[in-house]
């Protein structure tokens, strides 16, 4: 948060004198990189506003005028920020924190808005938490019945997430790796490189390719779920959750409601894809580096996450099911869901076996692959761990051994070892103050435990009562539903950035009201002494 | 195991004045089963403690006390006498084996006693005899009034006996030469504070019982003062300062229905929390001052008391009458913190909330250094300090940032090893919870289960709460508590390296995780190349 705007910038030598109005309209005025960031998040969000009207103008036709008035608003906000805004040459790192809490903060605003102008809910405050669940690619919905909503609406609230997968992508993996926040750096999608730079044009030729490829597997979803047998409206939406990692649904029994083993199998694809490391993805594209996929051990975990863990669940929970094509469909879909931290479900994991569950939560926590838009503590970050407890184990007996940790062949400094070990520490302490704060307003005791990891991991279902099909946060009280908002929000942008922009962003506000006060009183104090003498 | 026979050579008992010859006569050289040996014996000592309070009270179960007594003393003896401790205990593997063997023996010795009085069938007793041994107090003896004092007395000793550690007492007695003892010292009391409080590690054990027994009579003493027999005080006094929680009635200390009981057993938990060499520090200097300047027993004093404030205050308003729930709230949170799980009332009852609360509370612990449990305040304190210092890091990212308890910063390897421990512990705990679940236990009985356990505690959550017991559980779920309990007691790596086959090649040196370190640590490791460098 270096340079706010303070004051006008110096006029240019040979500017001839502007109108005061030419003045204040002129482009890039304020040097303020948080600005631009935030309005460009408002054009993102204007952008899918029309988008949803131009969907519902073609389907049924609902709710397209209220979402043209947001768009024609949010494009007005947004514009005006982005052309008032410039961004320097060089930024601070910690601007990107702020950058982030601002931007996430105005997206939930504007989605927030943008329900309230549809009136979607009867209460604002369900509104918001539709809003960060959405933004945060979370899958705790408080639509009751998602059926009965306007095409445009859906179209909307899917896109937010889309939106939110997209944003967490490029924060997470682009820009906290160049700045070396976070510990996600030894993906392949990560980088290293000193500078804090973030217009450099490695970070963002890497932001435009994320994009890109974002964009790409969002398409191959929609084929996918084409292929599967889905509608167009259907297939858009759900894939633009399913590769989001978001997990909102059009239906409110989710992927079930398809009654569609196609439809189940591409859901499964989709989820996978999903969750898995957009460079590693890339590298499966071309025949040169095919090869190369296989020496990732994120990925081998990954793929062992999901196949074992669907076999685990199939053994525990075969009592009831039965060793089925089905049931070994619907365990490998649930646990795709979970450890891509989706949150799509085909009649979920309420009636399993208790070992499933709490298989599946174990899973949630651990999440989803660097390089993704998935949630979670992240793969990478897990085998680290183990790597690093195994090294503690050696040095039990030679407290002497100088041994690096490693992440397949790659040796992991100690650094970011320290990074990693801190992110997960304060993982643990966030669910965990969380568990407490969401069972002290009114949560049962697993719903809690439970409900609080999910909500870190972005994932949104959990066990007990959130469990889908049992309600989901629906059956919380409003207060405890509540306190989920800060833990999807935290667990999304990584904690540690959260905290640190919340307390930038505060503090540079609070330092612009003293200014202004200042200011204020000097102009009152020079307006009293002429009249005093 | 490695068992050399070598010749040594002893001094044969020749008569007084004349000169005594040297005979030369084989033995066993083995640190881990003379130290195995005695802690049998001190095993021995517990069943003879029960045998006499069996004889005082007239009960019937004598005969099975006396042969435990006699068999696991002449055991004990035989080992302890026919082998000699070698040179050095073989560095920290050997320490490791030993304290694994000692701890594997007396837990399965431990368990005699009941199966010889027919109180438990023997996967039972193996589960009763280590659940009292680790200070645990999960109890699958039901119920447990019926039983005679004696072996009611039995039971309570080996909590006693286990809470300050068989070997802590074998270095107390053995006369170790070099490293060993020290080794063996932090391998059964490990933890970043095994801080020796003079330079013979010998004689630092001689004084830790010394406190310890003087915490105890100083706990029979104010538990006299509440109104309790006799019998009841010294039993008490042992599992409370123990920190282990076995108590001799079916309602454990709600029996007494006494708030004077409750809090002079508060007092009693409370005192085996505290870190000992506090006490020492405390009297040695003669100044009381020492407890509020150390920065751990401060954070301890604010979790209880903000924790017994939050859950009366839920209680309250969830319909508790405001006395009892500052009373119930404050003698369950210093019992759970404490890891000693006398139990007063049903939590499993509560606000959801207060359950959670007290999960943690069975988490963390006490303080280092005491006969508490589970990860223990100064680990807790680190591993918090790190995760702030990377927020701060994150906003600084070239900042120095030293993890501080009190004024002196911790060296950065001490801060590894602790977050080592911790991320140990919680996987260990994950994976506990999964397995539990597994075999079909719900989230909040497993979780509780794991939790208490390896923390030491004794009474879970969910089905396993205070007012139940672990027969509940089945033979393999049991089977996992054993291992847990264990684990938990010994801190996880002693054991573990102990028990796989990873610890077995680790141990040899032969690890092909440090290809680097692997000339440097044979001659650190194995004992021969550091007899020839004498």
């Amino acid at each position: 948060m270096d340079r706010l705007p303070v004051g006008p910038a110096p006029a240019p030598l040979t500017a001839r004198p502007a109108s005061p109005v030419a003045r204040l309209v002129r482009a890039g005025r304020w040097e303020s990189p948080v600005g631009f960031f935030a309005g460009a998040a408002v054009l993102m969000c204007a952008l899918l506003a029309v988008t949803a009207a131009g969907v519902g103008l073609i389907t049924d036709g609902r709710h397209t005028g209220s979402l043209m008035v947001a768009g024609l608003l949010w494009t007005l906000a947004g514009g005006a920020l982005t052309h008032q805004c410039s961004v320097p040459q060089r930024m601070r790192a910690t601007t990107a924190f702020v950058g982030a809490f601002v931007a996430w903060t105005v997206m939930i605003t504007v989605s927030t808005a943008t329900y309230e102008l549809l009136g979607t809910f009867a209460h604002w405050d369900d509104s918001l938490f539709e809003s960060v669940a959405g933004f945060t690619t979370t899958a705790a919905t408080v639509v009751e019945n998602p059926e009965a909503l306007s095409r445009g609406t859906l179209f909307w609230r899917a896109g937010t997430q889309w939106i939110g997968g997209l944003g967490a992508l490029l924060f997470v993996v682009a820009v906290l790796p160049s700045i070396g926040v976070g510990g996600l750096d030894v993906t392949d999608a990560g980088q290293r490189h000193s500078g804090t730079s973030l217009r450099s044009r490695r970070t963002v030729q890497l932001l435009r390719r994320l994009t890109a490829l974002y964009a790409l597997l969002t398409t191959t979803g929609i084929a996918l779920y084409l292929l599967g047998g889905m509608g167009p409206f259907d297939a858009v939406t759900y894939a633009a959750t399913t590769i989001s990692t978001g997990g909102f649904a059009n239906h409110a029994g989710s992927f079930g409601h398809f009654r569609s083993t196609t439809v189940e199998w591409a859901g499964f694809g989709g989820m996978v894809l999903g969750g898995a490391n957009l460079a590693l993805l890339v590298r499966a594209l071309r025949p040169a580096t095919r090869k190369t996929l296989w020496r990732s051990s994120e990925l081998r975990a990954y793929l062992t996450v999901i196949f074992g863990g669907g076999l685990a669940v199939v053994a525990l929970t075969e009592s009831i099911d039965g060793l089925t094509h089905e049931s070994i469909r619907r365990s490998l879909f649930h646990v795709a869901s979970a450890a891509s931290t989706t949150g799509h479900f085909v009649g979920g994991w309420g009636a399993w076996e208790i070992g499933g569950q709490v298989l599946l939560l174990a899973i949630i926590g651990v999440g989803a692959m660097s390089g993704s838009a998935g949630g979670g503590f992240r793969l990478v970050r897990a085998l680290t761990l183990v790597g690093y407890l195994r090294r503690e184990l050696v040095l039990q007996i030679h407290p002497r051994a100088v041994t690096p940790v490693r992440v397949g062949r790659r040796i992991v400094s100690d650094a970011l070892v320290s990074r990693m070990i801190g992110y997960q520490a304060q993982y643990l302490i966030v669910a965990a103050s969380g568990a407490v704060v969401v069972a002290a307003l009114g949560g049962e005791l697993v719903t809690a435990m439970s409900g609080a990891i999910s909500a870190v991991a972005n994932m949104g279902p959990a066990l007990g009562d959130l469990a889908p099909g049992n309600g989901g946060v629906l059956g919380l009280p409003r207060p405890a539903r509540a306190a989920l908002m800060p833990l999807m929000l935290l667990g999304r942008l990584e904690i540690a950035p959260v905290l640190v922009g919340a307390a930038l962003a505060t503090s540079a506000v609070a330092r612009r009201v003293t200014n202004l006060r200042r200011r204020v009183d000097d102009a009152r104090s020079s307006a009293d002494r002429p009249s005093a003498g | 195991m490695t068992v050399r026979r070598v010749t040594v050579r002893r001094v044969a008992g020749g008569r007084p004045g004349r000169s005594t010859p040297f005979v030369v006569e084989r033995r066993v050289l083995s640190a881990s089963l003379h130290v195995a040996g005695l802690s049998i014996l001190a095993i021995a000592g517990a069943a003879a403690a029960g045998l006499v309070v069996e004889l005082l009270y007239r009960d019937d179960q004598w005969p099975a006390l006396t042969v435990s007594t006699l068999g696991l003393g002449a055991l004990g003896a035989v080992l302890w006498r026919g082998t000699s401790l070698p040179d050095n205990a073989g560095g920290a593997g050997g320490a490791i084996r030993a304290v694994g063997v000692a701890w594997l023996t007396i837990s399965v010795a431990a368990a005699v006693p009941f199966v010889l009085a027919g109180v438990l069938r023997w996967d039972l007793a193996l589960f009763e005899s280590v659940s009292g041994l680790t200070g645990t107090g999960s109890t699958v003896l039901a119920p447990i009034e019926g039983n005679t004092h004696g072996i009611l007395f039995y039971r309570q000793m080996t909590q006693w006996v286990g809470g300050m550690g068989v070997v802590v007492l074998a270095v107390a007695i053995l006369p170790f030469l070099g490293i060993g003892g020290l080794e063996l010292f932090r391998a059964e009391s490990p933890g970043p504070t095994a801080d020796q409080l003079v330079p013979r590690v010998s004689q630092t054990a001689r004084r830790l019982w010394t406190i310890y027994c003087s915490l105890t009579a100083v706990s029979i003493v104010v538990l006299l003062a509440t109104g309790m027999g006799l019998y009841d005080a010294v039993s008490h006094a042992a599992t409370g300062v123990g920190t282990g929680g076995f108590s001799p009635y079916n309602d454990s200390i709600s029996h007494f229905d006494s708030a004077t009981v409750e809090a002079g057993i508060i007092v009693s938990m409370f005192l085996g929390a505290v870190k000992f060499p506090l006490f020492y520090a405390a009297l040695r200097r003669r100044d009381p001052g020492v407890f509020w300047r150390s920065s751990e027993f401060r954070f301890m004093v604010w979790i209880i008391v903000s924790a017994t404030a939050f859950i009366t205050v839920v209680n309250w308003r969830d319909g508790m009458a405001a006395g009892t729930a500052l009373r119930d709230a404050a003698f369950n949170v210093v019992s759970l913190m404490s890891s000693c799980g006398f139990g007063t009332a049903d939590f499993t009852q509560w606000v959801p909330a207060t359950q959670i609360v007290l999960l943690f509370l069975m988490v963390t612990g006490s303080m280092a250094g005491s006969t508490s449990g589970a990860v223990k305040l100064f680990r807790v304190q680190v591993v918090a300090k790190h995760a702030w210092r990377e927020v701060l890091r994150v906003r600084w990212p070239r900042g120095v940032f030293p993890i501080r308890l009190g004024r002196e910063p911790i060296p950065e390897d001490i801060v590894r090893s602790v977050l080592g421990y911790v991320m140990f512990y919680f996987v260990l705990a994950v994976a506990g919870i999964v397995v539990l679940s597994a075999l079909g236990a719900d989230l909040a009985t497993s979780a509780g289960s794991v939790v208490t356990a390896m923390g030491g505690v004794g009474p879970g959550l969910g089905e396993t709460g205070p007012a139940s017991n672990f027969l509940v559980f089945d033979g393999v779920q049991r089977g996992v508590m054993i291992a847990l309990m264990l684990l938990g007691r010994l801190e996880i790596f002693p054991l573990l390296l102990f028990l796989l086959p990873v610890g077995h090649r680790v141990r040899r040196g032969r690890t092909r995780f440090s290809p680097a370190a692997r000339t440097h640590d044979r001659v650190e490791s194995s004992g021969a190349t550091v007899r020839a460098r004498r």
